[in-house]
């Protein structure tokens, strides 16, 4: 479906689309390298 | 042989297809400028990061531990998926409407216990009721469906009448009901303990053999699980009410102002979620073999990160059954896969947290392009 939710959570936010990339590449950069190091804790 | 060759020449046809759309695709990424062609693999590798280190994860998963690709292990990703679908299902239209709902998994735990204290072994010497012979399942099934739909319609109308965020109505109701919960399994004989002795009858009807497949059974519940998604699919996509969620998760406004009753439509959300909870309580009797005051704890946790996952958004207004199904699908390999190699429980409630927010901030970062 599509959207056209002019009031939704992320309505407010002022952001660059270059920090968005940055943020996300870091969280995702954060959850691989901890499901890497849990995985070779575990062995 | 005619229709063999029918078939034949449509997957070929197929094929074509496929190989000429990526042909063009690729095409049309050649004639684009440096900059767009950078900003093209980037979109494409963070739109699709949850699922590029899912897929990593489960490579190195299987290259240190080849049996997390066996039957076995794969029919047990199959049924907790199976078990933890219709949850997600009834959070997810909470989420449609730009809310949450965090009473879902002491929900469950409410609607298990009850289950599981309406269906012991009459001959079980610490039943809560001693001497009483199991009710029949279907209807304790109402019993359940009922309270689940009473907490549903206690979140719904908190939520649709006084204009009050889902998160602090659930908030409180999950403490109700938690209190219910812990009151509840004071009655009777059972003294706070463990649910157990569950009746024969109601296991072979949840967790019994529904088909083999290479030797490992495949339990009834996973055709529950498909049954209740087809009829969520209709519910979101063929039904007046279905369209009216979406509505009102866009903008509730403008829905109220078409002619959308907002309050039937939120109270109905929370009420067919309510529903969802506790048949996936009765489902969770029976998987685990006993009920507890602890069952269902956290679950709303992985429904909300398979939600998310499965492109439901916290926008509002977005979401697709089929994505849900994925979500689910999607949590349970990663945790099945890290199980199996006994990675410490307490690193998964972090990565389990992680999941989350990184499913949130690539949500964030689709609406913030479109601004």
């Amino acid at each position: 479906m599509d959207n056209n939710n002019k009031n939704g959570i992320y309505s407010n936010i002022k952001m660059s689309k270059r920090a968005a990339d940055i943020i996300v590449a870091s969280i995702a950069l954060i959850l691989l390298s901890f499901i890497m190091v849990a995985i070779f804790i575990s062995l | 042989m005619d229709k063999k060759n029918g078939i034949k020449d449509k997957i070929s046809g197929a094929f074509h297809g496929m190989g000429n759309n990526i042909k063009a695709r690729a095409d049309k990424f050649r004639g684009l400028s440096r900059d767009e062609k950078r900003r093209t693999v980037t979109d494409l590798l963070l739109n699709n990061a949850m699922f590029i280190i899912i897929f990593l994860s489960v490579v190195v998963i299987t290259i240190l531990q080849p049996r997390f690709l066996s039957v076995a292990s794969i029919v047990n990703i199959i049924s907790l998926t199976a078990s933890r679908l219709p949850i997600a299902l009834g959070i997810a239209g909470a989420i449609v409407l730009t809310g949450t709902d965090i009473s879902a998994g002491r929900a469950v735990g409410l609607t298990a216990c009850i289950t599981a204290s309406l269906l012991q072994s009459a001959g079980y010497a610490n039943a809560m009721f001693p001497g009483v012979s199991p009710l029949p399942i279907i209807l304790v099934v109402l019993i359940v469906c009922i309270v689940g739909a009473v907490i549903g319609l206690v979140n719904g109308f908190f939520v649709a009448k006084f204009k009050l965020h889902p998160f602090i109505v659930t908030l409180s109701t999950q403490l109700i009901i938690y209190g219910i919960v812990l009151l509840y399994l004071q009655i009777g004989g059972n003294g706070g303990q463990t649910l157990s002795g569950l009746s024969p009858k109601y296991l072979e009807f949840v967790a019994g053999k529904l088909f083999t497949v290479g030797g490992i059974a495949v339990p009834k519940y996973v055709l529950y699980a498909i049954i209740l998604t087809v009829i969520m699919w209709i519910i979101w996509n063929k039904t007046a009410f279905g369209k009216n969620m979406f509505a009102v998760g866009a903008n509730e406004e403008a829905a109220a102002v078409s002619g959308v009753n907002v309050f039937k439509t939120v109270v109905g959300v929370f009420i067919l979620a309510g529903i969802m909870y506790a048949l996936t309580g009765f489902i969770e009797g029976a998987r685990i073999g006993s009920s507890a005051s602890y069952t269902g704890l956290n679950y709303e946790s992985d429904a909300i990160a398979s939600c998310v996952i499965g492109g439901v958004s916290f926008v509002g207004g977005t979401g697709k059954i089929g994505g849900i199904v994925v979500g689910v699908l999607l949590l349970q390999i990663i945790f099945v896969g890290l199980n199996f190699l006994s990675v410490d429980q307490n690193l998964l409630y972090i990565i389990k947290g992680l999941i989350i927010l990184l499913a949130c901030a690539i949500d964030m970062r689709k609406y913030l392009k479109r601004r």
